[in-house]
């Protein structure tokens, strides 16, 4: 009440946005576990029993989880390279920070179709590329060109390239903060100390990039998880979770379906954020005692 | 000798990040400005760049009729999606900066998991939810979705620069006689102007570019985005210079405006990533 008085304009002007944003967060609650859990009005567990039963789903699943799996650590090394080279001084680094946002200024959508046009079958240019008929890479790889969307392991490959093509400066960027937080003067004392290269960046280089690591690794595991476009345009004959949600819903018209697997996407989604955080907690207590057994032996 | 070879991997590893980036938007616009018999070949191999490159693509999406009606479906619909990510979001911030209570924390964090649903997840009940409503396959509908995705990002921004406005401001406004929503309307929000563009072209971004929600509730309708026009062209398999045609055409604003606030952008995902 005595909120109510003090701050009654305030309460006032932000009540149409409340009310819009908690609307359409409790439609959006509401209707998924209405439809998934109570289709025709009572509470049943019919439809995730009849979506874990089918095997294609449980194909589907596996297949999502190799492709976050492999895209999120996949992105993350990258990411560390990437950062590595860009922390350089130089003309070729300065360019190339320069550039690097611009990724992030193409849409998905066309960064997809650009893919879907280089990796056509038979004549695209990934195809003749790789075939040795240009004079900028003559080496032969291949012999005959290769239907890159006819193959599952293919068709996410390049689903992949593009996810992380479009997402790496983001990713590198959060490792390139995390770089510029390292004080010189420690990478200075190591070097005047004997270390190397390799013992830098294993014993002072990657402990000091941990928040970055894992912020990474936090806000890309839920990217690859909840990713659309990609295998919607590049990979359309194999399904990963999000796809076929879209599937259902479009061309089986099976709403209960999509709300389900919706809702077991977003049960994912969450295990892994809580996976990531128990890691990341249970790093900080072993880093934490390392630096401690140090300190007592010294 | 070490040296000098460690310095040879950097700057070539500096030359593949520089290729990687480059190379998508290169061959996009290399489409789209090439001639047909750079693209139906025969069998014998694409150029690496067309034998006449010409812009006879661009003039003719932009004299296609379809064409103009799709770019300004999707013009109206960012259009209406600022109009109303700034009319809910600009008060809701200001109004939040002010408020002093543990409850404000509390609501803030629960407004904003809004976006905790990945759009694939939230795009169900929303386009059934307009479906009832006779919202789908219309402009509002889409304007509405994307509004969704928009607010809690322009409060996120906003929120921020509303706190930093010295409080000294309003109460000098208020003892001169001024009521609450004079102060905020003619003093307080005339001083957060360059965030409110910087919102303007987020927002604007985020719409002109979308297309989960798009493609739900537009469905196969009349009214088309660009992105879902896209979509529908790759379809009918048209030729691969006017699908990169359409793509640059979509692109350019992006691009025109991410680089506008560039700046910004990259200490918006600094502060992000420090935040976790």
């Amino acid at each position: 009440m005595k909120i109510l008085k003090e701050y009654l304009f305030e309460l006032i002007i932000i009540a149409p946005a409340t009310l819009f944003l908690l609307g359409f967060f409790i439609l959006i609650l509401f209707y998924l576990i209405g439809v998934s859990f109570f289709p025709q009005g009572d509470f049943t567990l019919s439809v995730y029993s009849a979506i874990f039963e089918d095997q294609e789903f449980k194909r589907i699943v596996l297949r999502t989880i190799i492709f976050v799996f492999i895209g999120t650590p996949l992105e993350l090394i990258l990411s560390i390279i990437f950062a590595i080279l860009l922390f350089n001084k130089g003309i070729l680094s300065s360019i190339a920070r320069s550039l690097y946002i611009v990724p992030f200024a193409i849409p998905t959508i066309v960064t997809a179709i650009v893919l879907f046009v280089l990796f056509d079958y038979p004549g695209g240019h990934i195809n003749v590329l790789l075939q040795g008929k240009y004079f900028i890479f003559p080496f032969k790889i291949i012999s005959e060109p290769i239907n890159w969307r006819s193959s599952e392991f293919l068709s996410l490959f390049v689903s992949m390239l593009g996810k992380l093509w479009r997402d790496l400066p983001i990713s590198t960027f959060i490792i390139l903060t995390g770089l510029s937080n390292i004080y010189k003067e420690e990478i200075d004392s190591a070097k005047v100390l004997g270390a190397g290269d390799f013992q830098i960046l294993k014993h002072i280089v990657i402990p000091e990039l941990i928040p970055s690591i894992f912020t990474v690794l936090f806000l890309r595991s839920i990217e690859f998880w909840k990713e659309f476009i990609f295998p919607f345009i590049l990979a359309p004959r194999y399904y990963l979770i999000s796809t076929v949600i879209e599937n259902y819903y479009h061309n089986w018209n099976m709403v209960d379906k999509a709300s389900a697997v919706s809702l077991i996407l977003l049960g994912f989604i969450v295990i892994t954020i809580i996976l990531i955080r128990f890691s990341m907690n249970l790093l900080r207590f072993f880093t934490f005692r390392l630096v401690k057994n140090y300190e007592i032996k010294n | 000798m070490r040296l000098k070879i460690k310095n040879l991997i950097i700057n070539f590893g500096l030359l593949l990040i520089i290729i990687e980036t480059l190379t998508p938007i290169y061959f996009m616009i290399k489409y789209s400005i090439s001639d047909r018999d750079s693209i139906i070949t025969g069998g014998d191999v694409i150029p690496l760049w067309p034998y006449h490159p010409t812009f006879m693509v661009y003039k003719y999406l932009l004299s296609s009729p379809k064409f103009i009606d799709v770019f300004l479906n999707s013009v109206k619909v960012a259009g209406f999606t600022l109009l109303f990510a700034l009319m809910l979001g600009v008060p809701m911030a200001y109004g939040l900066s002010k408020i002093k209570s543990v409850y404000r924390d509390f609501l803030l964090v629960f407004l904003m998991s809004i976006r905790v649903f990945p759009d694939i997840v939230s795009v169900i009940p929303i386009t059934e939810f307009f479906i009832k409503l006779n919202l789908d396959n219309t402009i509002l509908g889409v304007s509405l979705a994307h509004t969704l995705l928009a607010l809690p990002y322009v409060i996120f921004i906003l929120l921020a620069d509303f706190e930093k406005v010295p409080p000294e401001i309003e109460l000098q406004a208020y003892n001169l006689g001024a009521s609450k929503t004079t102060t905020f309307l003619k003093i307080i929000m005339p001083m957060v102007i360059p965030s409110i563009i910087v919102s303007s072209i987020y927002i604007f971004i985020l719409s002109w570019d979308e297309f989960i929600f798009s493609y739900f509730i537009l469905g196969y309708g009349e009214i088309e985005t660009l992105p879902v026009y896209l979509n529908k062209m790759l379809s009918f398999q048209p030729p691969q210079n006017i699908l990169m045609g359409v793509a640059v055409l979509l692109s350019l604003p992006v691009f025109v405006f991410v680089l506008l606030i560039q700046k910004r952008l990259l200490i918006n995902i600094k502060e992000g990533a420090l935040k976790e």
